[in-house]
């Protein structure tokens, strides 16, 4: 390849990639869209694109990487961009080749129990489409009426009902997928069992690093023929905790158990009208689902579970509609927080199930000592945090320090035994501490399965592995890079 | 208010945090699947420009105007974000500190010269609805390539064959014709009193049925709304001191008006008019026709109809003033009606004010899908509770299907008592 300079080459590419786009769109001189995907769903990061191609089918995402192979220039794939750890902002010269245009269902198999997808869909749409069949498709993040599933498939992605269900992972018997040298391959099949190496596991939660899933069968499940939810509320997280490891000991699987603390209830209501109590210290939901008389005798331990660890009230879902209603304020939690505060940083550590009564009186000390507020909601049946930091953006003092509790938050979860990532992946925003769970060979291992598929190391570099330049290799919170302090390099 | 040159306050824009939620509601980018024409992306725009990072260019702008104001976004957003003054003042910045390229700039000089005032629109109404019998339509694609001249085509293609003049007479106040439950006044807008004098009628009949004295009072004007959505805050402004000074006076117990986009204005004058006080009460008092109804309690005889009625929930009704629940339970209120909602109801049909008359591409996708889930139902009657929306599910109907504002119908549904009851 003869060398050109990187302005060259992209100018190249801008050339030659609209007709390679002849059915999608290619974004290219409008600067205010292409700023618009400078972010995903965690706004902090920015880095405007080059170019964003919104690609029509398979075979124009194809035609794109095959383009950024052949010039050597760097690209991330991008779906709904709902992602919280700033997975899909574009590398720096770099383009975008986003999905969200693909939203098609090309098939549905009701006694495989398959359905046939474009990315670009939606994860909700799915189980909407399925359930004519009495089928849904299982993992629910909570951003489901809007994340795609080829994001859920670059991130893994859980949600509330993977307690039960599992993740992305357990629910995707296939991907077709551009690899970042521009060839099409499929990873995985149909029947459940495939031999040799399992390079769809490898696709699977690889955050954008070893290409663009372009087509994704996914598996589908019966709906069940019984769920009921409650909502119980505890005058202290202590005793919420106490009852989630009593439901798990008594060796109940519910399909989900949720907990949230006054903050988050306080946010939550106030978005949704949900009908939490508001004078509760936290409040555990719990679903169980699957046939009926197993539901109703798990129902009646979960509840006698939650009386032993002394719930202050349960309040039981009558039906459909109150169990949506229940579900909507959970799920809106998040963005409800913005209520509560101008800004706020989620975090996403997991914990042994044993120490998240013990980790949430860590985490208001922390918050305390910051003088910050930080909301708590979380996937208790699976130890899964989401501390909502809550901070005034305009105020640099508190931005710092927002920051800095985030970070000693995840190194609390490290610390105990746990992990800095539950299901929003690494992306930008947690790469700096990959270093903190794994030693060097571990981090080598996985750049070398990385480079396999990646020679060039163009598909959505700086994400998921420290890099000297932004991290400097320690374990531990950011600390401003020389280079940085002296005006030479600029952190993302 | 903020806008202005300046655009929306840091503040308000701040509390989107990108979260994303939207965009399943939101119009265009369900067409377009491009994060700028999304309503996070827009307020990112906004972010942007405030920020400095972005200039106030054709394509900035290009971004804010094809957004319909259809609302769908502040249902689905739970942060609260106030996106309604954000796209107000983002409009208004534009339409003060942008010079649009020439072409644009007279279409909405001309938009804006006519439809607030009925003394000129009416002529060219009638004149309109003539030329179209007479089929104008058919030569008006051939004269448009862009411009005032597809502006004129839109507008006739959106037109009715046949205007209605049975609107009621104004400076009276109608009589109760049962026992008396209080004095509103009937608002009767600009478009609306051209275009729907038979939708004006039927509040009429069915406030006094219901026990109302209606007062129509003379020389109302446009609310402002159409050009408040546009961008157009201090003509918006204008119109709406006027009215108020008008109807201050009056002694009514309610402000009733049967167009939704009008509505979701005239009960936010103190954003239009802040600090005004006598805005403010008037604000106050404003109430959509289905609030209002639904609100005292249908006490008329009812008489059945034995329709099928396809309600199609106006964004500004829904949307704006979370006005739901109300159009659908008068019109079940009407025994032998079957009311059904059309697929994805929650949809823009891309009316919009005067959306469809700038953005034409969007509106023609919108209003074919919206007129298609609606036939699917086979209704005898599309109803919707703004004269905007009726006039753009029409265009893209069969002309055989008949549409109505729900008040019409309730209308309809007494005038049937009366002749049951002569019988």
């Amino acid at each position: 390849m003869p060398i050109a300079s990187r302005s060259g080459r992209m100018e190249e590419f801008k050339r030659r990639v609209v007709e390679l786009v002849p059915q999608g769109e290619c974004i290219i001189g409008d600067a205010a869209a292409l700023s618009s995907y400078g972010s995903d769903g965690l706004i902090r990061f920015r880095q405007t694109p080059e170019v964003v191609v919104l690609a029509k089918s398979a075979g124009e995402i194809h035609s794109a990487v095959k383009l950024c192979a052949e010039l050597g220039i760097p690209f991330v794939g991008r779906g709904s961009g709902t992602g919280l750890s700033g997975g899909a902002v574009p590398p720096p010269d770099g383009v975008v080749i986003a999905a969200s245009a693909m939203k098609g269902i090309l098939e549905i198999d009701p006694v495989d129990r398959i359905a046939v997808v474009e990315p670009g869909v939606a994860n909700l749409v799915v189980s909407e489409r399925t359930a004519p069949f009495g089928l849904y498709y299982a993992p629910d993040p909570s951003s489901q009426s809007v994340c795609s599933i080829g994001g859920n498939v670059a991130e893994n992605s859980g949600g509330a009902h993977c307690l039960k269900y599992g993740f992305t992972t357990n629910h995707v018997l296939a991907i077709e997928v551009v690899l970042p040298d521009g060839s099409v391959e499929v990873l995985g099949g149909e029947s459940p069992f495939e031999p040799g190496l399992d390079l769809r596991s490898s696709f699977l939660g690889s955050e954008g690093t070893l290409g663009i899933v372009t087509k994704v069968w996914l598996r589908l499940l019966s709906r069940p023929e019984a769920v009921r939810t409650l909502v119980a509320d505890f005058d202290s997280a202590e005793s919420a905790g106490a009852a989630v490891s009593a439901i798990i000991a008594a060796g109940i699987v519910p399909a989900a158990i949720e907990m949230m603390d006054a903050l988050a209830i306080e946010a939550c209501e106030k978005a949704v009208g949900a009908g939490y109590s508001l004078d509760a210290a936290a409040a555990l939901i719990v679903e169980v689902d699957g046939p009926r008389e197993e539901v109703d005798a798990l129902y009646e331990e979960v509840k006698s579970a939650c009386v032993s660890c002394g719930t202050t009230k349960i309040r039981e879902a009558a039906d459909q509609a109150e169990r949506s209603r229940i579900w909507l304020g959970r799920k809106a939690a998040f963005a409800a927080a913005g209520r509560l505060a101008p800004a706020y940083i989620v975090q996403d550590g997991v914990v042994p199930r044993t120490a998240l009564a013990s980790i949430l009186g860590r985490i208001a000390e922390l918050a305390d000592d910051a003088g910050l507020r930080v909301a708590n909601v979380f996937h208790a049946g699976d130890g899964n945090l989401h501390p909502l930091v809550l901070y005034n953006p305009d105020s640099p003092e508190e931005s710092e320090a927002a920051e800095r509790v985030a970070s000693e938050i995840v190194e609390l979860c490290v610390e105990i035994g746990g992990s800095i990532t539950g299901e929003h992946g690494v992306g930008l925003e947690k790469a700096c501490s990959m270093a903190a769970m794994f030693d060097s060979g571990d981090l080598e291992a996985m750049q070398r399965l990385r480079i396999a598929f990646d020679a060039q190391g163009i598909a959505n570099p700086g994400k998921v592995f420290p890099t000297p330049r932004l991290c400097g290799d320690t374990p531990g919170r950011y600390r401003a890079h020389p280079l940085e302090l002296s005006g030479e390099a600029i952190r993302f | 208010m903020s806008g202005g040159a300046t655009g929306p306050e840091r503040k308000l824009i701040d509390t989107c945090v990108h979260c994303g939620f939207c965009l399943p509601a939101c119009p265009t980018y369900q067409l377009s699947a491009n994060e700028a024409e999304s309503p996070r992306g827009r307020i990112d725009l906004m972010r942007r420009h405030s920020d400095g990072a972005i200039q106030l260019d054709s394509d900035f702008v290009g971004h804010i105007d094809s957004c319909l104001g259809c609302m769908a976004c502040v249902k689905a957003c739970p942060s609260g974000v106030d996106y309604e003054t954000l796209i107000v003042e983002a409009r208004s910045m534009i339409q003060s500190s942008f010079r649009r390229p020439g072409r644009q700039r007279l279409v909405r000089k001309a938009i804006f010269a006519v439809m607030p005032y009925p003394v000129r629109m009416r002529p060219l109404v009638r004149l309109g609805s003539l030329a179209k019998r007479l089929g104008a339509e058919r030569v008006a694609p051939r004269l448009s390539n862009g411009g005032v001249a597809a502006t004129f085509a839109s507008a006739l293609a959106l037109l009715p064959r046949m205007t209605s003049s049975s609107a009621p007479a104004r400076g009276r106040l109608y009589a109760a014709s049962s026992p008396r439950r209080g004095t509103v006044g009937l608002l009767t807008g600009c478009v609306s009193a051209v275009v729907f004098g038979s939708t004006e009628q039927a509040a009429v009949d069915v406030l006094r049925a219901e026990g109302f004295d209606v007062l129509v009072p003379a020389g109302q004007g446009c609310c402002g709304a159409l050009a408040e959505h546009s961008g157009e805050s201090p003509l918006a402004a204008r119109l709406a001191r006027k009215l108020v000074a008008r109807l201050d006076r009056e002694q009514v117990d309610a402000w009733i008006t049967t167009s939704a986009g009008c509505g979701s204005t005239l009960k936010s004058y103190d954003r239009l008019l802040p600090g005004e006080a006598s805005a403010a009460k008037f604000s106050g008092r404003v109430r959509d026709i289905h609030e209002f109804l639904h609100q005292q309690g249908l006490r008329a005889d009812y008489k059945p109809l034995g329709i099928r009625i396809a309600y199609h929930p106006a964004c500004h009704l829904a949307n704006a003033q979370g006005i739901v629940d109300e159009p659908l339970a008068l019109l079940r209120a009407i025994p032998g009606c079957e009311v059904l909602l059309p697929g994805q109801s929650g949809t823009c049909c891309g009316s919009a004010g005067i959306y469809n008359l700038i953005e034409p591409a969007t509106a023609e996708a919108l209003g074919t899908a919206k007129a298609s889930a609606i036939a699917e139902l086979r209704p005898d009657v599309v109803a919707a509770g703004n004269p905007g929306c009726l006039l753009q599910i029409a265009r893209y109907s069969d002309p055989g299907l008949a549409s109505a504002h729900p008040v019409e119908l309730l209308a309809r549904s007494l005038a049937a008592a009366t002749a049951s009851g002569e019988a």
